[in-house]
């Protein structure tokens, strides 16, 4: 099996010698989680009961009690809450092929997919003094009102973007890998001012 | 340096420093300001008066305001990639370095020979482009005119600047930063509540930056000054200045403008933006947004020197500058006293005020007669001489009854002209924000009558114009505001002001016309758009009565400062020419912006490749770095081909990619086919219902090519469907319709079949895919590990296997889009790559190939796939593409079966999918329309056209498929086709040119 040197994120062509894509400036930081283990979890609407039973059995945590928040155990696995049949579960990197052999078995009777989202949707992770002024440059959002917790799925910018808030000042991030390049040169440009 | 800089300077007082002198030119004359000042006040105070010339006749302009209402003062700021047009001087904040230059004259403002226009001024009538230039064609004249009229220029090079958006949130907005603005925000501050108070002037203040007003006994700035630093020790208090509101939309969004860096010097600002677009999303909103002193009109009202009185005020209090050394003061209110009051102070000889009122009194007057200030009671300005600078004014008095002059007049030498007619309230926001408007006769201008959002307009915005009256509404619109969104206000007692009680205003508009011997004098009214009173007349007299229309056929307000100093003259005597009251013939619609707004301000960072962001596929570096020449399909950036040697043209690439797939091998980055993963007990249903062919009897581990349809029975999209298991399907489709088809699909979930139990995931950007397509395709798989049985027997063509593939997990469909045995394998996508590079390792010895997407619709084309776009359009039905019996077959509902019932979507002589034979050899056309014959008489019917059009490298003959009507039934006919100035011959055949037995997709 090809290990993980052979993947290839979809940043690879902003790395740094750490071979990881990072922005640095004094007040705010963007950087790439590499593969961070990502599970998307979609179910239909009118999926049977038993179905949340039989995830969290599997995953070890309860579904999110409310819309766009997460819910977490030890802040390793984490289950954010996108639509109230679309969720997104993150685990350790490496794991998530583990996890998600388990979820399937355990959701094959019900109409309901996991797939493995590690590859295509790409995370990093936002911190720094003004990691909400700069995810404001792309969102209308009002980070004021956020807490620890707080995820939701909307247009940045221009494209998609899940931001999942971890910290005081600390976001995770996520979006679609194929818009990488994007989604790099509009942070690098929005983190130009912070620089000097 | 000249000695004649700083020459209008008073040697002291002012807002400016100055101990940082600043050097600017001006049409190539070098000057010196100060900080603090504007071009504005620093070209005055350099003795500059003309500073552009008008919109059509080249009349010399100077500066006639002081703010973003300045109708004259307009420039060509900076050179190469930090130019500017049409800014206004009174908004340039002075610089050290800064370049500006007058506009719509040559060789400069002072000597502008294009001033010879001017002669021909009576041409230059309302409306008259719409009459003069008729005849030839007014295209004739167009670039003539364009040349001739018109402000700045554009730039031509890019903009060297960055600029930046952000959004953000607040309880209470407050727009301005004067009086009432200040006293609001004092109040809202005492809550929790976010506060944003908004600023246009790069400090606070407003009028009390210029107004020499006193509160609480001391001078207002220095009020303003403990207000600033309390404002700024609040945490929930955010200060913009150099920050306009431009725009006010639905739901309390409000649009800013900042000015980040255009106060320095181009190009020093490292990084830093040098604008800013905000949008403001506030619970409540503050409109504190003062108000703009009107001119009057009368004869030769434009020239040099004639300017507000307000703006008079503002050079010589704030900017320490004599804006002229004898002013005559013409007013119909008493807020100009104050400005001949201050001139005096300030060492400007007033000569005399000139007021319409014939019965003038108050304190201001009075003050201005202890100051031995002459007062003409009851007269008006008859006339205006001189040209590039004021020489002196005619005055004469209102007959008795106050509606015509006599002819007495009386010459009063001077260089200044300060005017006001009245107030109107800047009620340019709160009109865009839906809020209605009134008429007050007391006051003389439309003020808010009934907001439509969350919104309270106060102080001179809303037509109260003392300071006491600002402070105190200010006061209790902070807590109120704060209040109302769920905040404890607080209201913080206005500071105790003294002001002169002012007298009536007296309703003037535009000065009597009868003196006949000034009948032919100019009286403008959009000093910008070189609109006069004789327009406004035209205008009545041809039933442009309505205030829009009038607008529009006058062109009065249309310029850059939007009508701000002459909206409401224009709309007061187009109401005295049509015996209506201003009220009653109302104003115009505000519409965003209020002021000038830079395009890279709207424009923000999304310029170039961030302008419409592309999808890059897995494999995106390896293309660019083997000679993929990437073009936009959709949003993805795919290799039309690879190009093998620099001397390889585009047509050798293309022609060797489909001869090498047709004898060997290829590779194609197929990753942006779109892929949807449904599963659920009601999944087959739900396809079933989605394709208008059958797909419930879909075996699994089968695949089936089919169509979407529409509501309408029209082609919509069209791909395959692959079956894992019972409950369980995958959907492949067309890379550019795949955000159409989940959009789709989740409607029918949603809103149309949500009794259906499945869940639908689209996967498109989580799967690599590599298309392995060509006689060897299997040979090359076959080198992989992998767990599935290749042979044709155990995965035959339209087929789906899921497995591992060097130990990874993969699904792997068996389909072609060339025609040639072909698998497209799908796996996680970062380790696309991978595969990619292996495959071609692999792959050497079979001479494996990368494939483009021309060479590939050159394949399809051969082979007669259909391309949902180009063999359909937005008529298309399956019949026109020959899926009439399969479709008609099916059992059951599916989307579009109850319109394809109807008679149109069944008649044989619809258009139909054919191939093209070319008869001479040439490549027909792509969109050649079939005609009847060369001799048709004309209007001549169109019968088809060519969807698409190759020379096919396989068959070393031209093909193409079209549409023709009827074309089922017209096999073997020859046919007409013309495009472009000429015919083509072509026999219709079937679409199907290449391996129509399908030997070599099947082998």
């Amino acid at each position: 099996m090809p290990n993980a040197l052979e993947r290839t994120s979809s940043l690879q062509a902003f790395n740094n010698e750490e071979n990881l894509a990072e922005i640095q400036t004094p007040e705010v930081t963007v950087k790439e989680v590499l593969f961070g283990g990502k599970i998307t979890l979609v179910s239909s609407p009118k999926v049977a009961e038993g179905f949340k039973i039989a995830v969290e059995d599997v995953v070890g945590l309860s579904f999110p009690t409310a819309g766009n928040y997460t819910q977490s155990k030890d802040g390793k696995i984490n289950c954010i809450w996108l639509t109230p049949n679309d969720y997104v579960i993150t685990c350790p990197a490496g794991s998530e092929e583990t996890l998600l052999e388990r979820l399937q078995a355990a959701i094959s009777a019900y109409s309901a997919i996991a797939y493995n989202a590690t590859d295509g949707l790409q995370q990093a992770t936002v911190s720094g003094a003004k990691a909400t002024e700069l995810l404001n440059k792309g969102c209308a959002l009002d980070f004021d009102k956020w807490e620890v917790g707080k995820a939701t799925r909307c247009k940045f910018a221009s494209f998609n973007l899940v931001i999942q808030q971890t910290g005081e000042q600390e976001f995770q991030i996520f979006w679609d890998a194929s818009r990488s390049a994007y989604a790099w040169e509009w942070f690098t440009n929005a983190t130009l001012e912070y620089c000097c | 340096m000249s000695t004649k800089n700083n020459i209008a300077r008073l040697s002291k007082g002012g807002r400016i420093d100055r101990a940082k002198p600043l050097t600017f030119s001006f049409d190539g004359k070098q000057y010196t300001g100060y900080q603090g000042d504007t071009l504005a006040s620093a070209l005055l105070a350099n003795g500059v008066k003309v500073v552009s010339r008008s919109f059509k006749t080249h009349r010399p302009r100077g500066i006639t305001a002081a703010g973003p209402e300045e109708a004259g003062g307009i420039v060509q700021l900076g050179s190469g990639g930090y130019e500017e047009p049409n800014p206004k001087a009174t908004q340039v904040e002075l610089y050290n370095g800064l370049v500006a230059k007058s506009v719509n004259c040559w060789p400069n403002a002072e000597n502008d020979l294009l001033a010879v226009t001017g002669v021909m001024s009576k041409l230059f009538s309302a409306g008259f482009y719409y009459k003069t230039f008729m005849w030839p064609n007014w295209k004739y004249f167009r670039p003539l005119v364009r040349k001739m009229a018109g402000l700045g220029t554009l730039p031509t090079t890019y903009d060297a600047e960055r600029y930046e958006k952000r959004h953000t949130h607040c309880e209470v907005l407050i727009i301005g930063g004067g009086p009432a603005g200040i006293a609001a925000a004092l109040s809202a501050a005492e809550s929790d509540a976010r506060v944003v108070l908004v600023e246009d002037q790069h400090e606070l203040g407003g009028s009390l930056l210029w107004e020499n007003s006193t509160i609480n006994g001391k001078p207002a700035i220095k009020w303003v000054s403990e207000a600033d630093a309390i404002l700024r020790s609040k945490d929930n208090v955010s200060i913009m200045t150099r920050t306009t509101a431009t725009g006010y939309y639905d739901h309390n969004l409000i649009t800013l403008s900042e000015r980040v860096t255009n106060h320095l010097i181009p190009g020093t600002s490292k990084n830093q933006p040098r604008e800013r677009f905000w949008r403001v999303r506030a619970t409540q909103v503050i409109l504190a947004t003062g108000s703009f002193e009107r001119p009057l009109v009368f004869p030769n009202n434009d020239r040099p020197g004639v300017m507000l009185a307000s703006a008079a005020r503002h050079y010589i209090n704030r900017f320490s500058v004599q804006p002229g050394k004898q002013a005559v003061v013409f007013t119909n209110n008493d807020s100009a006293y104050q400005t001949a009051l201050d001139l005096k102070r300030g060492g400007v000889n007033v000569m005399a005020v000139i007021d319409v009122r014939a019965d003038t009194k108050g304190q201001l007057v009075e003050q201005a007669r202890q100051a031995e200030i002459e007062i003409l009671a009851g007269y008006a300005i008859s006339n205006v001489k001189g040209r590039k600078r004021i020489k002196s004014v005619e005055v004469c008095p209102f007959d008795t009854e106050g509606t015509g002059l006599v002819d007495q007049s009386r010459t009063i030498e001077c260089d200044l002209v300060c005017v006001s007619g009245g107030w109107s309230p800047t009620v340019h926001l709160f009109s865009q924000s839906g809020g209605s408007l009134e008429y007050d006769d007391i006051t003389c201008c439309f003020r808010p009558k009934k907001s439509s959002q969350q919104e309270v307009s106060i102080g001179a915005a809303n037509g109260d114009f003392s300071l006491a009256a600002a402070l105190q509404s200010g006061s209790a619109a902070g807590a109120e505001c704060a209040g109302k969104a769920g905040f404890t206000g607080t209201v913080i007692a206005a500071p105790i002001v003294t002001e002169p009680h002012e007298q009536p205003i007296k309703a003037t508009w535009q000065i009597p016309t009868n003196l006949t011997r000034v009948a032919n004098a100019k009286r403008f009214v959009d000093l910008q758009h070189d609109v006069h009173a004789n327009d406004v007349e035209l205008a009545a007299r041809e039933n442009y009565i309505s205030v829009e229309h009038f607008k529009r056929y006058t062109t009065t307000g249309m310029a850059c400062d939007q009508g701000k100093t002459s909206n409401v003259n224009g709309l007061a005597i187009l109401g005295e020419a049509t015996g209506r009251a201003p009220g009653e013939v109302g104003t115009t619609k505000f519409r965003p912006p209020y002021t000038s707004v830079t395009i890279g301000n709207l424009a923000g960072p999304d310029l170039n490749t961030m302008y419409q962001p592309s999808q890059h596929l897995p494999m995106h570096t390896w293309h660019l770095q083997n000679g993929g020449q990437l073009e936009d399909y959709g949003s993805w950036k795919r290799a039309a081909f690879y190009r093998q040697s620099p001397s390889e043209t585009e047509e050798q690439a293309i022609e060797r990619e489909v001869l090498h797939t047709r004898s060997h091998v290829s590779l194609l980055d197929y990753s942006s086919l779109t892929k949807v993963e449904l599963k659920g007990q009601d999944a087959a249903e739900f396809v079933n219902r989605l394709y208008a062919n059958t797909m419930k009897t879909l075996k699994n581990g089968v695949c089936r090519y089919g169509l979407v349809l529409n509501e309408h029975g029209l082609i919509v999209d069209d791909g395959v469907l692959g079956r894992l298991a019972d409950d369980h399907f995958i959907i492949t489709t067309t890379s550019g319709g795949g955000t159409q088809l989940v959009k789709w699909l989740e409607k029918l979930q949603q809103v149309e079949w949500p009794d259906l139990d499945v869940a639908i995931a689209p996967q498109t950007t989580y799967w690599a895919t590599l298309s392995l397509t060509g006689p060897k395709a299997r040979d090359v798989l076959s080198r992989l590990e992998c767990d599935i049985d290749l042979s044709g027997d155990a995965f035959p063509h339209m087929s789906v296997r899921t497995g591992t593939l060097e130990g990874m997990s993969t699904r792997i469909f068996r389909v072609s889009f060339t025609g040639e045995l072909g698998y497209e394998i799908n796996i996680p996508v970062s380790r696309g790559p991978w595969l990619w590079q292996r495959l071609l390792e692999v792959g050497a010895e079979a001479n494996i190939a990368p494939l483009g997407i021309e060479a590939l619709d050159i394949m399809r084309t051969e082979k007669g796939f259909l391309h949902v776009g180009l063999e359909t359009d937005s008529s298309s039905v399956p019949a026109d593409v020959g899926w009439g019996v399969p479709v008609g077959r099916k059992q059951g509902e599916f989307i579009g079966k109850r319109s394809l019932a109807r008679e149109e979507q069944a008649r044989a002589t619809r258009e139909q999918l054919v191939g093209l034979k070319s008869l001479n050899d040439e490549v027909l056309p792509f969109g050649a329309q079939v005609v009847p014959d060369k001799r048709a008489a004309r209007p001549v019917p169109m019968e088809g056209r060519v969807t698409t059009s190759y020379y096919s490298p396989t068959l070393r003959k031209p093909l193409a498929l079209g549409v023709l009507a009827d074309g089922n039934n017209r096999k073997g006919e020859i046919i007409t086709l013309f495009s472009r100035d000429k015919y083509y011959q072509a026999e219709v055949v079937s679409p199907v040119f290449y391996d129509p037995e399908g030997v070599r997709i099947n082998a």
